[in-house]
């Protein structure tokens, strides 16, 4: 994974818990490097040491610690350098997720080699809708419901998610995550 | 020229950009420059186009394309030119969706911004190695200066330890052996501060040094100080006073340990470096709430100052005075860097205010915890500070003087000795005393001629005799001789403490109760040692012990010999200087057994002396080894 990635999760850990906390994670993660550089490709054991040792410092299962990653990353972390994509990936929820694609098209000419997710959002109406999730990763759905979590901010909506179904593909998973949309 | 077809996305943008309006009142091109009619749009396929809009809202970044059909039509194809737009309207929030798959702009804005987030990456990087490398130069270059200062601070009062111990060997002489332990002694001293030094410093340093909470006695804390230091401002005849106000609470709760320690090293510099005028400790306190209470600790002196430009620095690791002139003591430039940071593990301040020449005020500032009632396993010491005020000791008996000094200063008193009547004379003539305490058979000049002499020269300070005589004329002639007083010798504190209080100002309302002396009735009175440790405190007594046991052994040799010579009177001095020594640290049975020998020697008794003599090396022995263990089981 990108050394991006990790800085983020450290700012999470350090903004939240403290410089201490995160100094904690590194130790137990072994991981020796204090700091990421983003744009630099790390092994993704790396990345997985980190989430898993955060897991044990904040003594929380890993699955929430993704889903709270991923509403960090998305109302904090990513709009400091790159609001004006986001922005411009759409003002509304659903379109929002139905420009993922789009979004990480253009993430991937700058992270040479990475291979993004798939999304494709399916409405039901103007409430209710599908997302597919595709990944050749295993294990970042958790993160995912947390991107979409962190979204209620930023479109003033309430989201509730009524099921998640994964399916495991070894390598690799999908996931279809119903959710339902009410302004606030 | 005008606008024939317009995607409906640039009508979105571009109100007038609608079919039939003319095309320079919609656009104009930026670049290529120059280029305004259909003729030089079509020169210029090859070009990248760059127009903006009449209303400065929007602008374009396209090709034109020539529709090989018709020499009338071109094709603009585009999209929104997006660094422009976001420098001249940057609220414009254009989609993903306006802009063609294959069009980068949006990756190369992606790019620039991770490309920024690569810069903050690195420059957190470069500031975490600049604060390592300067953490480590600074680390560096203190463990060098204090490699530098310790070595020399350590070697400097070893050497004198080495030196002085290795003249003691060649020397004979009493006096010069005395003068070479005391320097050994000192130097000792210097060598342990600078130790103490060394192992605050390096637990300040590596971060394991923690406050304690203890409840303690704040006045008894500040006024040992005193105890202390006494001896040190009485050799330059610097008074040191101590003032704490009847308001600041006695016991407290915090770290009474380093409490003292700071104090002790503020006092210590001020009587270091005030050669004349005064050394002023007060203590005051402010309430803050049902619990706590602010203490306000000042050390003040009529010292040399601070130089200028010394102020800044003087709490610097390995900063000292410029003045290395102190009696001796180590100089390590650690003392109030060292006071400073304990001050602030405390939670407290440590501030201070000088005029170079005129002297120096140090503030402590600490909060503590206030307790109401001293708590419940507190050892209650035997003297609590009785009095205030100026006396002067003589005797000629060393081991009488030093144990005489430390109980009369843990009274409160400011004391200075004198070993012969003269001397005492010539003190009196130059010092203030409140009070002399009078040995009365000294040799170069007794007491009562010493008395006399005082008095004659026009000075009415009281004067107790201390005499290990007994008659009932002794006190009528003492008084004609102009003392005041009479205290037999062994001195019965109680009676020493009711005799003082008749001449000196008491520091508190009532004065305690001494505990009698117990009868002396075994070879060592284990109550009598146990008083004269409880007086003198544990550490003091291992010096006044050493003393008296040398002097056990000399005035016995000096006994002998003078048997040997038939020299009674020198026997009958030494015996009387030995009893009270003996009897001073509960040696009762050999306490007796001088008493008789001086009894026997004055009497001219021969076959009192020669029954007596015999006896005398078996009953040193037994005394020494009963001594000895009952000092060990004492000390455990």
């Amino acid at each position: 994974m990108y050394g991006l990635i990790h800085t983020a999760l450290q700012q999470m850990i350090v903004e939240n818990y403290g410089a201490e906390k995160w100094s904690e994670v590194l130790k137990i993660a072994s991981v020796s490097d204090e700091s990421f550089f983003s744009t630099r490709s790390y092994d993704d054991e790396v990345t997985f040491a980190l989430v898993q040792s955060v897991s044990e410092v904040l003594n929380a299962p890993i699955d929430d610690c993704l889903e709270l990653f991923g509403q960090f990353w998305l109302k904090e972390f990513a709009p400091q350098s790159y609001d004006m994509l986001l922005q411009a990936a759409g003002s509304s929820l659903f379109d929002f997720l139905d420009n993922l694609n789009a979004l990480h098209d253009r993430i991937s000419t700058t992270f040479v080699g990475y291979v993004p997710p798939s999304f494709h959002l399916q409405r039901v109406n103007d409430s209710e809708a599908t997302l597919e999730y595709r990944s050749s990763r295993n294990g970042m759905v958790p993160f995912v419901i947390g991107l979409i979590k962190g979204m209620q901010d930023r479109f003033d909506v309430q989201i509730t998610i009524h099921a998640v179904n994964v399916v495991n593909k070894n390598p690799g998973v999908q996931a279809l995550i119903k959710l339902e949309v009410v302004p606030r | 020229m005008k606008l024939s077809e317009v995607s409906p996305a640039l009508q979105l943008r571009c109100r007038k950009a609608v079919p039939g309006a003319q095309f320079d009142e919609v656009f104009s091109v930026h670049r290529p420059q120059g280029v305004k009619g259909f003729a030089e749009l079509k020169g210029n396929l090859d070009s990248l186009i760059l127009l903006i809009s009449a209303d400065q809202d929007f602008a374009l970044r396209g090709q034109i394309i020539c529709d090989a059909s018709s020499d009338d039509y071109l094709m603009f194809v585009g999209s929104p030119w997006l660094s422009w737009i976001t420098e001249h309207n940057p609220e414009a929030n254009l989609g993903l969706s306006e802009f063609p798959r294959h069009d980068p702009q949006m990756d190369a804005a992606f790019y620039e911004a991770t490309q920024k987030a690569m810069f903050k990456d690195l420059e957190a990087v470069n500031a975490q190695l600049r604060q390592a490398k300067e953490g480590a130069e600074k680390a560096r270059s203190i463990q060098s200066d204090f490699f530098a200062v310790m070595s020399h601070e350590m070697r400097t009062p070893l050497n004198g330890i080495i030196t002085a111990l290795t003249l003691n060997r060649d020397t004979t002489s009493e006096r010069e052996q005395q003068d070479l332990l005391n320097v050994a002694y000192t130097s000792a001293n210097n060598l342990m501060t600078v130790i103490n030094y060394v192992l605050d410093f390096s637990k300040l340093e590596s971060g394991i040094l923690e406050p304690e909470e203890e409840e303690f006695d704040l006045h008894e804390t500040v006024n040992s100080i005193g105890d202390i230091l006494h001896a040190k401002a009485r050799a330059k005849d610097l008074p040191l006073n101590i003032r704490i106000d009847p308001d600041v609470p006695r016991w407290v709760r915090g770290d009474g340990t380093k409490i003292r320690q700071i104090l002790i090293n503020l006092v210590s510099n001020a009587v270091k470096f005030t050669d004349e005028g005064f050394v002023n400790i007060n203590v005051t306190s402010a309430y803050l709430d049902a619990e706590r209470e602010q203490f306000i600790f000042i050390v003040e002196d009529s010292g040399q100052g601070i130089a200028r430009e010394d102020e800044a620095r003087i709490f610097d690791a390995f900063w000292s005075s410029a003045d290395k002139s102190g009696m001796g003591d180590a100089n390590t430039g650690l003392g109030l860097n060292i006071c400073k940071r304990i001050t602030e593990l405390l939670g407290g301040k440590l501030t201070y205010s000088s005029v170079q020449g005129e002297g120096s005020r140090f503030v402590l500032d600490l909060e503590l915890d206030r307790i109401g009632e001293p708590p419940a396993d507190t050892e209650e010491t035997n003297l609590a500070q009785l009095f205030r005020g100026n006396v002067l000791l003589v005797d000629d008996n060393q081991a009488n003087l030093f144990v005489g000094s430390l109980m009369l200063e843990r009274m409160g008193l400011n004391v200075r000795t004198a070993s012969d009547g003269a001397e005492a004379v010539s003190l009196v003539s130059t010092s203030d005393f409140d009070l002399i305490l009078m040995d009365i058979t000294m040799p170069v000049m007794d007491g009562e001629t010493a008395s006399r002499e005082i008095r004659a020269s026009g000075y009415d300070v009281p004067i107790i005799a201390l005499t290990a005589h007994v008659g009932d004329h002794l006190l009528a002639q003492y008084q004609a001789a102009g003392m005041q007083e009479l205290v037999h010798k062994p001195i019965n504190k109680a009676e020493l403490i009711r005799c003082m209080s008749r001449y000196l100002v008491a520091r508190s309302g009532e004065l305690e109760a001494s505990t009698e002396l117990a009868e002396m009735d075994t070879l060592v009175d284990e109550k009598v040692l146990a008083a004269l440790i409880d007086n003198i405190g544990k550490a003091n007594f291992a010096a006044a012990n050493a003393l008296f046991e040398k002097e056990m052994d000399s005035r016995v040799h000096a006994i002998n010999a003078a048997w040997v010579d038939r020299d009674l009177a020198t026997l009958a001095k030494e015996a009387h200087t030995l009893k009270s020594s003996a009897a001073s640290f509960g040696a009762a049975d050999f306490s007796g057994h001088m008493a008789n020998l001086e009894e026997a020697s004055r009497g001219n008794d021969i076959p009192a002396l020669i029954e007596l003599m015999p006896q005398l090396s078996a009953r040193l022995k037994q005394t020494m080894e009963a001594y000895e263990r009952q000092v060990a089981r004492l000390s455990q």
